[in-house]
């Protein structure tokens, strides 16, 4: 655990939040104001959130509009342990609002958020120590829980196992592109590949050697199936939480680049007004 | 510090870990106390699923369809929707068991209904009710995949939609 690892992940899941709240605004009246998913049963914080003397209108929007000033509050600073708590709470609230929209990449995030609440880049004393490597710990493992079940459950059907998954998946309409239904054989392979990925993933994100190359093909892989399947929004929740499994050194090049590259823009925009 | 101390965000991580993994494994493969211990402690505040295309792909794909004024079927999720609306129609049609070969006519469960209607937009006609259909494009062997016939089946609601 270092603090260039913990502020990258940080960064990285508020700047996920700041592009939900954004691209979800337009259909704000559908997901939160007047949703179209029944009310869901079970879950403690939008019970407890329903609890409170505040009329229901001020779950939606206005906590979509804070969540997008707390996620882009924590872009420039660490949030203090309170704000990270009430993010966690809106961010909850507002998926369970809008629940049949969600992906796995949203469930993730709650979980993520939660953990972070005991995360800080710079702990003071034994007692912030303790909870830090809690927080820490809990999200590396959530990373590897989300690839190891995702196979699990994977193995327990027929169709990964002869190879015809991905090409039932490329013969049903309502995902992307239907090319693959006419490669039998890439399909199988690539089927078998992404069962032998998934199992891997989570010992090898353990082995130092095998860490960098996992981590790669991982982002890779989200982002493919992320275009392919219109789950962008999983795609980059995964490749967001991910960056906890980056070394100090790979957190500050990541920050570095970013840097540079908004320095860049702003240059660019800068040599456009003169 | 004292040696419990240190152990103890060990221990809270692997039993965080083994509940999260009996709450989101195979069904079939948790003994039915670490499930229900599973369901207890996860699904207030750490719910979550890994189960897309598990264990397998849907045997159909499927899409909601809505009688417009004029007669024609309009799907509750066109092209020109955005990604957000589209897969509200996909959810919603895949908790209908839209994934599965459906009979003939289903009744939308009462606690499904209030969704449907209100996906349903401007298709509804002056009296608040509407003609809805889901159209299903299934396989009929698993074994291959790619050979599908259409089915169209009729959604009714257990009472006259509100308007």
């Amino acid at each position: 655990m270092n603090p260039a690892t913990v502020r990258l992940v940080q960064r990285a899941v508020h700047l996920w939040l700041v592009g939900y709240v954004l691209t979800a605004l337009p259909e704000a009246e559908r997901l939160w104001i007047d949703p179209v998913s029944p009310a869901g049963h079970g879950a403690w914080i939008p019970h407890l959130v329903a609890a409170l003397p505040v009329p229901d209108g001020w779950v939606g929007l206005p906590a979509a509009l804070l969540l997008l000033a707390l996620s882009a509050f924590g872009l420039w600073r660490e949030p203090p342990r309170w704000m990270a708590l009430l993010i966690a709470v809106l961010f909850t609230v507002l998926v369970h609002r809008s629940w049949l929209v969600v992906t796995g990449g949203h469930w993730l995030m709650t979980n993520v958020l939660l953990w972070m609440v005991a995360l800080r880049a710079h702990p003071s004393g034994r007692g912030e120590l303790w909870w830090s490597w809690l927080g820490f710990h809990a999200i590396r493992l959530q990373v590897c829980l989300a690839y190891g079940m995702s196979a699990l459950n994977k193995l327990a059907g027929g169709s990964w196992l002869d190879g015809t998954a991905l090409l039932r998946i490329a013969g049903d309409g309502t995902y992307g592109p239907t090319g693959l239904a006419q490669q039998p054989l890439v399909a199988a392979m690539l089927g078998f590949g992404v069962l032998v990925l998934l199992l891997a993933l989570p010992i090898a994100l353990w082995v130092p050697a095998l860490r960098r190359p996992a981590l790669i093909t991982a982002l890779v892989f989200h982002l493919v199936s992320g275009v392919w399947f219109h789950i962008p929004d999983m795609a980059l929740a995964f490749a967001a939480v991910l960056m906890v499994w980056t070394s100090s050194v790979e957190a500050e090049a990541v920050a570095r680049l970013v840097k540079s590259l908004m320095i860049r823009r702003k240059g660019g925009r800068l040599g456009r007004v003169v | 510090m004292p040696p419990l101390r240190r152990l103890l965000p060990v221990v809270l991580l692997g039993a965080h870990v083994l509940l999260v993994a009996g709450y989101t494994a195979p069904e079939r493969w948790v003994p039915p106390l670490w499930r229900a211990w599973s369901m207890a402690v996860v699904r207030p505040l750490f719910h979550q699923g890994w189960d897309l295309f598990a264990p397998d792909p849907p045997r159909c794909s499927c899409t909601l369809e809505a009688r417009s004024a004029s007669g024609s079927w309009r799907s509750f999720a066109a092209e020109g929707d955005g990604l957000l609306a589209r897969r509200m129609a996909r959810h919603l049609v895949a908790y209908l068991g839209g994934g599965a070969v459906l009979p003939d006519t289903v009744q939308v469960p009462p606690q499904w209904a209030p969704a449907v209607r209100s996906m349903l937009g401007d298709a509804r006609g002056p009296d608040g009710s509407a003609s809805v259909r889901a159209v299903q494009r299934c396989m009929d062997d698993p074994a291959r995949p790619l050979e599908r016939s259409t089915r169209h089946v009729t959604l009714v609601f257990a009472t006259t939609p509100a308007p």
